[in-house]
C-alpha cells in the first residue's frame, strides 16, 4: 500500500467527505451536539468540531475551547463506534404467535455502508477486538453485515485527556498497524494540513482521487514531533506485566471490597466501554399484531439479573460484579481472544459517576496481591 | 408454513415445536416431550441442552432427560423462574421455540471398560437419566455402575418409577438417601457423602459424573478425589445463566469459561479452582 505520506488540505479533506457521501456512504464522525463531541451523520468539514477540545479525567468530561482550529484537537468522543457497527438494540426475529407458524428474520435494518471518520487508533483496536469477539468464532450476521463494508478513515491522536492510557495498552496514540484503517490521517496544526496514508487498496482509490501534494521531511518531521509530543502527554500508566494472571490468582484477596467500595453499579463503564459485547435477547409480545419480537440489546455485567440463577443471582454483591468487569478486561479475555478487553481509552475512567479508575483498581491489586482471602 | 430465513444467525431463531406430553415428576418438576412443527433440530448428546422459548416470555437453558431417538425431543423442567414456571404449565398441543443442541456434554463412551460413579442431587439427575440410559442400553461395556441419588425428601426424586426399575433390575448399583424423613420413606436419611463412602472404589481408571447444587458437588468432588479418583476422571456438569448458547452474550461465563460451550460438563481440573470462588 502506499505508505509513503500524502499531504491533504483542509478542503481536500471536505472534498474527502462529499465523495465519499456521494458514493452512498453514510459518514460518520465527531460533532458538537449539546456541549458534547458525539458521534453523528456528517455532511462535510464544517461539521466537525472545529477548534474544540476535552477535558477528560475520572468522572468528569467538558468540551473546551482550544486557540487553535483543530478538527480533531480531542481525545475521544462521548460515544463510541459500537454504537453503529454493533447497535444498543436489534430486533432479531418476528414470530407469529401462538403457533410460530411464520419465524421471520430482521436483516440489518440501514444497508447503507458506513463510513468512519476520524476512528482514534484506541477505537481502531476496539474495533480489531471486537472482530475476534463477534466474526472469528460464531460469525455475529447483523454485524459482520455492518462491519465489513464499513469504510475506516483513522485520525491520529495529538491531544489525548487525562482518562487516557492507550500508550500502556499498546493501541495508541498513533496508528501502528498501516493496514489498521483505509486511510490513517495525522493533523498538523502548525499550518492546517493532514499528512494521509493509505492502509488498503480501497484507501488507495480514494486517496488517488484527491488533490494531495507529496509529503516534505518538513511534514514528516512536525508528525513525528507532534506523536511524541501526544506520547509524553499520557500522564495515565498501567503495568500490565503479570496483571492477567494475578487477577485470577487474586480473586479472594478482601481488597476487591475496597477497589469497589464506591461503585454504584450503575453499568455506565460497560456502556461506554468500545469493547464490551455482552447482550440479553427479550421478549417484546404485541397481542393485538398476534407477534412477538425478539429484541438483541446491550446488557451489562454490572446488572443484578446479569448472573441469574434459578431464583436468585450469582453476583448479588457490587464488588464481585467490578471483579468480573475488571477480571474480564484485563485477564480473562485473553483466555478467550488471545487478546485484551481493554483498549485505553479511558472512556470507564472518564464517564464513572464516581470517578472509578480501572488503572488505580489494578495497581491497587498489584500491591496488595496475596493479602488473605475475602 | 413460511420459514424466512435471511441474514442472521440462524443459531438464534427458535425452532417451533409442538408439546406432546406434559408428565408430572414431583410437585415443581415436570417431564415435557415435544415434537417439531417442520424440520427438527441437530440431535443433542448426554449432558447437552436446548435453549426452550416459552413465547412472550424468554428463553431457559434445560438439559436432554432423554437423548433423542427419533425427531420428539424431551426435557424435564424444574418451576423456578418465569420462563420455567410458564414451560411446566405447558398443555399438549400448545407451543415453545427451541434452540441447540449446545454445548459439551459427558464423554459417557471414553469411559467404557470403566467403573463409574453417578452422583445426582435432586433434579441433577434429569441430566444423568440419558447416561443411565446409554449404560443401561451397552451395560456390557461397562464394569461396576453405581449410581447415588440425594433428594431433600422423598417426594423430590424424580423419574420415581423408573429409578425402582433400576434398583430392581439388578444392572446397576442404586443408593439413594433423603436429607428429610417422612412417614413412608424406609430409605437412608443424611448427604450424599455420606451415601458415597459406602461406595466401594477400586479401579483407578473409575470416572464420576457428578450434577446437583455446588455445594453437593464441591463435597462429592473432594472425597472422590480423596478416595483416589483422577481429577481428570471427575465430571460435573455446571449451571449459569446460558442465554445464547454460542459463547456470544457473555452471561453464563464463569472465570475464562464460557458455561454454555466451553462447558456445561467441565472435568474437575477446570471446574474445582472455579467453583471454590464466591460469587465468581
Amino acid at each position: 500500500m502506499g505508505t509513503s505520506g500524502r499531504v491533504l488540505s483542509v478542503d481536500g479533506l471536505d472534498s474527502l467527505i462529499r465523495s465519499i457521501s456521494a458514493e452512498g456512504y453514510r459518514v460518520l464522525g465527531p460533532s458538537v451536539v449539546d456541549d458534547l463531541i458525539r458521534i453523528t451523520d456528517i455532511s462535510g468539514v464544517a461539521d466537525l468540531p472545529a477548534g474544540v477540545g476535552d477535558v477528560q479525567t475520572a468522572g468528569k468530561y467538558a468540551i473546551r475551547q482550544r486557540s487553535d482550529g483543530a478538527l480533531f484537537g480531542f481525545a475521544t468522543p462521548a460515544d463510541t463506534w459500537k454504537k453503529y457497527m454493533f447497535p444498543p438494540r436489534v430486533r432479531l426475529q418476528s414470530i407469529a404467535v401462538p403457533d410460530g407458524d411464520e419465524v421471520v428474520e430482521h436483516p440489518p435494518q440501514d444497508d447503507r455502508p458506513v463510513a468512519l471518520l476520524g476512528v482514534r487508533a484506541c477505537d481502531l483496536a476496539a474495533l480489531r477486538t471486537h472482530d475476534r469477539v463477534l466474526l472469528d468464532r460464531v460469525p455475529d450476521t447483523d454485524y459482520a453485515a455492518r462491519r465489513t463494508g464499513a469504510l475506516l478513515i483513522a485520525v491520529d491522536c495529538h491531544t489525548p485527556a487525562d482518562s487516557c492510557f492507550c500508550a500502556s495498552m499498546t493501541t495508541g496514540p498513533t496508528v501502528r498497524e498501516e493496514n489498521a484503517a483505509d486511510l490513517i490521517l495525522t493533523e498538523l496544526l502548525d499550518e492546517h494540513r493532514f499528512l494521509v496514508r493509505s492502509g488498503t487498496e480501497q484507501g488507495a482509490a480514494l486517496l488517488e482521487g484527491l488533490a494531495t501534494t507529496e509529503a516534505t521531511d518538513e511534514d514528516t518531521r512536525a508528525a513525528a514531533i507532534q506523536e511524541q509530543a501526544a506520547t509524553d502527554a499520557l500522564t495515565k500508566s498501567l503495568d500490565t506485566t503479570g496483571l492477567a494472571d494475578l487477577l485470577k490468582q487474586e480473586r479472594n484477596n478482601p481488597i476487591w471490597k475496597q477497589v469497589a467500595e464506591t461503585c454504584l453499579s450503575c453499568g455506565n463503564c460497560t456502556m461506554m466501554c468500545p469493547t464490551c459485547f455482552c447482550v440479553s435477547v427479550e421478549d417484546e409480545a404485541d397481542a393485538l399484531a398476534g407477534r412477538d419480537d425478539r429484541v438483541r440489546r446491550w446488557s451489562s455485567c454490572f446488572e443484578l439479573d446479569y448472573s441469574y440463577l434459578h431464583g436468585g443471582s450469582i453476583r448479588e454483591s457490587i464488588p464481585s460484579r467490578y471483579r468480573q468487569w475488571l477480571s474480564h478486561k484485563f485477564s480473562t479475555w485473553w483466555d478467550q481472544f488471545d487478546t485484551s478487553g481493554c483498549i485505553g481509552c479511558g472512556r470507564c475512567v472518564t464517564w464513572c459517576p464516581v470517578g472509578i479508575d480501572v488503572t488505580e483498581s489494578c495497581k491497587t491489586i498489584q500491591e496488595h496481591q496475596g493479602q488473605g482471602l475475602m | 408454513m413460511a420459514i424466512m430465513s435471511e441474514t442472521l444467525t440462524s443459531a438464534m431463531t427458535p425452532v417451533m415445536h409442538r408439546v406432546i406430553s406434559n408428565v408430572s415428576e414431583t410437585a415443581d418438576t415436570a417431564t415435557l416431550t415435544f415434537e417439531p412443527l417442520n424440520d427438527g433440530l441437530p440431535k443433542g448428546e448426554w449432558g447437552q441442552f436446548n435453549m426452550i422459548w416459552a413465547e412472550g416470555i424468554g428463553e431457559a437453558p434445560i438439559s436432554f432427560s432423554r437423548v433423542p431417538v427419533d425427531n420428539t425431543v424431551v426435557h424435564t423442567i424444574r418451576a423456578v423462574g418465569s420462563v420455567t414456571k410458564a414451560l411446566c404449565a405447558l398443555r399438549p398441543g400448545e407451543y415453545v421455540g427451541l434452540r441447540g443442541p449446545f454445548g459439551a456434554g459427558w464423554p459417557i463412551q471414553a469411559a467404557r471398560g470403566h467403573d463409574i460413579v453417578l452422583v445426582a442431587g435432586g433434579i441433577g439427575l434429569a441430566p444423568l437419566r440419558p447416561v443411565v440410559h446409554e449404560i443401561l442400553e451397552n451395560r456390557e461395556d461397562y464394569d461396576k455402575v453405581t449410581l447415588v441419588i440425594g433428594a431433600r425428601t422423598a417426594h423430590d426424586i424424580p423419574f420415581l418409577d423408573e429409578v425402582h426399575r433400576w434398583r430392581t433390575g439388578g444392572l446397576l448399583k442404586v443408593r439413594i438417601t433423603v436429607d428429610q424423613d417422612c412417614s413412608h420413606w424406609n430409605g437412608n436419611v443424611g448427604i450424599v457423602t455420606n451415601e458415597l463412602h459406602r461406595v466401594v472404589i477400586d479401579d483407578p481408571g473409575s470416572v464420576a459424573m457428578i450434577c446437583g447444587p455446588e455445594i453437593m458437588m464441591r463435597f462429592v468432588c473432594k472425597q472422590l478425589e480423596d478416595s483416589g479418583f483422577a481429577r481428570d476422571n471427575i465430571l460435573v456438569t455446571m449451571e449459569r445463566n446460558m442465554r445464547c448458547g454460542l459463547g456470544l452474550c457473555g452471561h453464563c461465563q464463569l472465570g475464562a469459561k464460557f458455561i454454555c460451550t466451553d462447558g456445561p460438563v467441565m472435568n474437575w481440573v477446570d471446574a474445582g479452582p472455579l467453583i471454590g470462588v464466591r460469587e465468581l
